[in-house]
């Protein structure tokens, strides 16, 4: 691993190491230029991935002090990862891409009250070889000629059910979990517990594959348990490195001849906003008011079943599985956009506190009492941008490092309320095909897709950055996470913010080579 | 009843204190009449925290009545609870939710409840503070029990035993034939 001077500004300074900015740190240090990658979590190996939640939790998760308001938890609005690796630590490996009238969403949905629809400032024909090269990257089962992942149980519960009520784009989805021995890393061994940490590396996750792959090049330097709290800039308004603080605590200057942000959409916009000064009092890369703004999630609503014979869920690739039908755009339905329908098992202790929220007694505990006969659906769907739900500071509470923390207000839009209601309606109709005999509602998760707070947009009054993700204001600034998104799609957003890091470091190389960063 | 509880207590402690006087002050017979008198309340204190426990055990058995499911992860909810460290005085909070419990029908005690009566009185107290302590210490310690996963088929983590490529993670069998390719 490269060592690089606090003082020497030639290398690009890079914002967390998740699966924005580990791709992007990783994709410029193959291409010879100097990075510095900055994460605020620790660095974890193999052997602190343990199958309890509980623990993984605790070792993986954002838990610095944020504030929900709007339909939100007061407390822990959002969940998202302080760790090397971020969110691919966490997340479940799905990687659908958007769809192409979902990158027209202003041209495809026309207006619509309350929202602030934008067409994305590039189309698929743009995305699309590099959507390929993300895929080929991660090793994506069921593209580029690798065998889908099998279904487990828990699949083919919905995958029976969704064929008796009609569905019929239904297959094991395509997913950054090797299907065969691939890249040095072991093929899925159906363990389950996806979602904290894969302990085998089977899973894409940037821990295991960019980061060290990055430093293995020479050219590029992590450090981990580093919090960035200010990006700075000179009197022409180019930045020109971070302050952070280390490992021990101290506050540190490094130097930069690029800043890339990619702190998961909550904290990318609270940095912004917090590196405010005379030359950008409302933050940096501002101008449009649009730093903060139009914050997505993709609403995640659970349906679970009693079914009547064993199903086991818990067993194996905890959501390998895709219902597309609803993806469309379809308004007949009552509602524009889409939603995908996947297979979700849930442990014990998440089923008794959430599965009857508040709820205890007889009925509820008869049906934990036969958790093998379980059976889980996930829906999650298109959330549409609306300028006041949004990122801020708060005016008066600050972390244990003295910088404000963040306040996230989030509410449906009426849209939402109603594709909701469809999914639900949808999902138990899937277990109820085959037999259910009990249907659960779990509408409270807090969202893990946080997108659009630094977007992408052809106009510089419509959004933060243009579409290479170089914020509209300033040249050497870039965000290289999901803040990105212009909208959300009904997809699971991180093979798009895989794909958009490796566009990203295409043009940054080549903005260097022209000397313009 | 809780109150009653408080001043019991410190009762006791002023006893025994006056016991020792009395013992150094006075001949044998105010002294034994005195032990008598400590023993006798020491007991009663011991039989309010039994009281507790008991009432406090039932409880959680009545959040989530589990068949076939013995005692011991039961128990184990209460000793979490009396140590619960987030709530300033937990004990006081406990001694005070029993009694809540135990005016819940006028002169009988929650434990002499019938199931339906005793269901009743805690749907009332639902919102409490008492209330959802319980409920929540249940839910987490309950089921992150090991008998519990046991009991209800949940082996917990699977990385050990190779994850299930070959211990079932597709087994289903009774799904309509052809239902699933």
């Amino acid at each position: 691993m490269a060592h690089f001077d606090l003082t020497d500004s030639s290398a690009v300074v890079v914002i967390g190491s998740g699966a924005g900015g580990g791709t992007l740190s990783n994709e410029l240090a193959q291409k010879g230029v100097k990075v510095v990658c900055l994460e605020a979590g620790p660095r974890l190996s193999l052997a602190d991935i343990v199958n309890n939640e509980g623990t993984m939790f605790k070792k993986m998760s954002w838990l610095d002090p944020r504030k929900g308001t709007g339909q939100l938890h007061p407390q822990f609005p959002s969940w998202s990862c302080k760790t090397v690796g971020g969110t691919t630590m966490h997340w479940e490996g799905q990687c659908p891409r958007l769809q192409e009238h979902e990158l027209m969403a202003q041209t495809t949905y026309g207006e619509v009250a309350d929202t602030s629809f934008i067409d994305w400032p590039l189309g698929m024909q743009e995305l699309s070889s590099f959507y390929a090269k993300a895929e080929d990257k991660m090793g994506v089962a069921g593209t580029n000629g690798r065998p889908f992942l099998p279904g487990n149980n828990n699949y083919k519960v919905m995958a029976a059910g969704a064929r008796k009520i009609g569905y019929q784009d239904v297959d094991t989805q395509h997913m950054a979990i090797n299907s065969t021995v691939r890249d040095n890393r072991p093929s899925c061994q159906q363990i389950g517990f996806c979602n904290s940490g894969c302990a085998i590396g089977a899973k894409w996750s940037t821990l295991y594959t960019e980061v060290p792959k990055a430093e293995a090049t020479g050219n590029f330097e992590l450090r981990a348990e580093s919090m960035v709290v200010r990006i700075h800039h000179d009197a022409h308004g180019r930045v020109t490195g971070v302050d952070y603080y280390d490992k021990g605590g101290v506050l540190r200057h490094q130097k930069a001849r690029a800043v890339c942000v990619a702190g998961n959409a909550i904290e990318t916009a609270r940095l912004l906003l917090n590196s405010h000064s005379d030359l950008f009092p409302g933050g940096l890369a501002n101008s449009s008011n649009q730093v903060g703004r139009n914050y997505m999630t993709h609403f995640t609503i659970c349906v679970i079943s009693l079914m009547p014979k064993p199903v086991n869920f818990h067993r194996g690739t905890q959501m390998a599985g895709v219902v597309r039908d609803e993806m469309r755009h379809d308004l007949s339905r009552g509602f524009w956009g889409g939603y995908s329908i996947n297979p979700v098992p849930f442990p014990p202790e998440f089923l008794a506190a959430h599965m009857q929220h508040g709820g205890w007694g007889e009925e509820l505990t008869a049906s934990l009492q036969q958790y093998d006969h379980l059976a889980g659906l996930m829906m999650m769907g298109e959330d549409p941008p609306q300028a006041t739900n949004r990122i801020t500071l708060d005016p008066e509470v600050t972390d244990q490092r003295g910088m404000p923390i963040p306040v996230v207000h989030y509410s449906d839009h009426p849209n939402t309320t109603k594709m909701k209601a469809h999914a639900l309606r949808q999902g138990k109709a899937i277990h109820s095909a085959l037999g259910a005999t009990k249907s659960y509602e779990i509408t409270s998760l807090p969202a893990t897709h946080n997108l659009g707070t630094a977007r992408m947009s052809e106009r510089v009054n419509d959004g933060v950055c243009n579409k290479w993700g170089q914020t509209h204001d300033i040249k050497n600034l870039f965000v290289s996470d999901g803040s990105l998104f212009s909208t959300s799609g009904s997809a699971n957003p991180t093979l798009t913010i895989v794909a958009l890091a490796i566009r990203q470091a295409e043009f940054i190389k080549s903005e260097i080579e022209k000397g313009n960063i | 009843m809780s109150d009653s509880g408080i001043s019991r207590r410190r009762l006791i402690q002023a006893t025994v204190g006056i016991t020792v006087l009395l013992a150094a002050a006075t001949d044998g017979q105010v002294l034994l009449t005195a032990n008598a008198n400590a023993n006798d309340d020491k007991a009663n204190a011991e039989r309010l925290v039994v009281h507790e426990a008991d009432t406090l055990r039932q409880m959680v058995k009545r959040l989530f009545p589990y068949r076939n499911l013995s005692e011991e992860p039961y128990r184990l909810v209460v000793n979490q609870v009396r140590n619960e460290k987030s709530v300033a005085d937990v004990a006081t909070l406990l001694r005070e939710g029993v009694g809540v419990l135990d005016s819940g029908v006028t002169g009988k005690q929650w434990l002499a409840l019938s199931k339906a009566q005793q269901i009743e009185v805690m749907k009332r107290i639902e919102t409490s503070a008492f209330f959802q302590l319980m409920l929540n210490t249940s839910i987490h310690s309950l089921h992150a029990n090991r008998e519990v996963w046991h009991l209800i088929g949940y082996p917990g983590s699977s990385v050990e035993y190779g994850g299930y490529i070959n211990r079932g993670f597709n087994d289903i069998d009774w799904l309509p034939e052809g239902s699933v390719n």
